[in-house]
């Protein structure tokens, strides 16, 4: 009868176990992560309500000198590096002090390249050599586009706090296609611009193009971070 | 049709439950009985035979039957929700699924079940046979 009464007990005391584990795993496995999170890319127009103030403001900027009679920088860019072509030239200028040098890299381009020079040099673009003053957003006509993308992680912290997030990202995209540099715009706490960060650099893009031609070319690019229940 | 779905989940893992339960006290049970037994204590073999094979069929119903009953789970519950999913016409997804996936859990459970009792009913009759066989050695074989 004791060894009865001890193989009950026993067998009472690993089953009890045995349920009391299953139900810690099952009550971890419950929390929020497990909801489908989605991730929209959201074309943000540049003068729309979303776009940040600075992209309106260089808008404006860019329409003012739209008055000169040279062509503005959102004209078509027809060389391959413009940005490479107008730094050697500043440079030339400054020693020699003779524009005729400088023009003959920009073979049978004059007047426009000219007028671009000055532009870029008199514009408060012309601060960022190295930067395309064409500005776009995906998902527009002619805009850059993702090649690969890579899915951004939903950050742990928010997903259990369940929080949603917007990112707002402005990315220079070379005319490769090679992603030159990232801004961000609108951050968002909780991971939420650290995620969409990363998940930009792990992507692939094509470039811009103008008149069938790749141009450089920045970007607006809303990353929303949208938890939805199954 | 809900509580008929509680129902067969419920019961059929309660009646695995239990299985198990029994199915591992026994075993302990006769373990015990069988490490401790003096083959003095029996002058008749058959008497022997008699005393160490006690319940070893409990362990072994168990253990086969346990699968069966996990499958009849999970039989009614893949039925049931076939039987609402025809019912309502168009049905989300997500519960077709949700419905299918525990219907599932049963056979696991069975299995779950089972594994160990025939573990258990192998080793024991193991046991057994080598007990019977001392025995034996003790006793002189008849016939050889």
């Amino acid at each position: 009868m004791n060894e009865r009464q001890y193989g009950i007990v026993v067998s009472f005391t690993l089953h009890a176990l045995v349920l009391l584990l299953f139900f810690a795993l099952s009550q971890q496995m419950k929390d929020p992560a497990v909801r489908t999170c989605f991730i929209q890319l959201v074309q943000a127009g540049d003068a729309g309500p979303q776009a940040p103030l600075e992209s309106r403001a260089v808008k404006r900027q860019e329409a003012a000198h739209a008055d000169r009679p040279q062509p503005t920088d959102q004209a078509v860019r027809n060389e391959d590096r413009p940005a490479m072509r107008e730094l050697p030239a500043k440079p030339k200028d400054a020693l020699t002090g003779e524009p005729e040098p400088s023009r003959h890299i920009f073979t049978g381009r004059g007047h426009e390249e000219a007028g671009r020079m000055a532009a870029a040099r008199s514009s408060p673009a012309s601060v960022h050599w190295s930067s395309p003053a064409v500005e776009t957003e995906f998902g527009a006509k002619g805009a850059p586009a993702f090649l690969k993308m890579k899915r951004p992680a939903y950050p742990r912290l928010a997903r259990r706090l369940g929080r949603e997030g917007k990112v707002v990202l402005r990315l220079v995209i070379d005319e490769r296609g090679i992603l030159t540099n990232i801004d961000v715009v609108e951050p968002a706490g909780y991971g939420f611009t650290e995620a969409a960060v990363e998940a930009v650099r792990g992507s692939t893009f094509s470039p811009a193009h103008e008149k069938g031609r790749s141009i450089a070319a920045k970007a607006l690019l809303t990353i929303r971070f949208v938890l939805k229940n199954i | 049709m809900e509580g008929l779905s509680a129902l067969i989940d419920y019961g059929i893992i309660g009646l695995l439950a239990v299985m198990s339960i029994v199915a591992v006290a026994v075993a302990v049970e006769r373990y015990l009985v069988l490490k401790n037994i003096r083959l003095e204590d029996y002058p008749d073999g058959k008497t022997l035979e008699i005393e160490l094979t006690k319940k070893l069929h409990l362990i072994a119903t168990i253990g086969s039957n346990a699968p069966y009953i996990g499958l009849l789970g999970t039989v009614l519950g893949i039925m049931l929700t076939f039987y609402t999913m025809g019912r309502e016409g168009i049905m989300d997804t997500g519960k077709i699924m949700t419905g299918l996936a525990l219907a599932l859990k049963a056979t696991a459970v069975g299995l779950v079940v089972a594994i160990p009792s025939v573990s258990f009913y192998n080793f024991l009759l193991r046991k057994v046979k080598v007990l019977l066989a001392q025995w034996e050695i003790r006793h002189g074989r008849k016939g050889v």
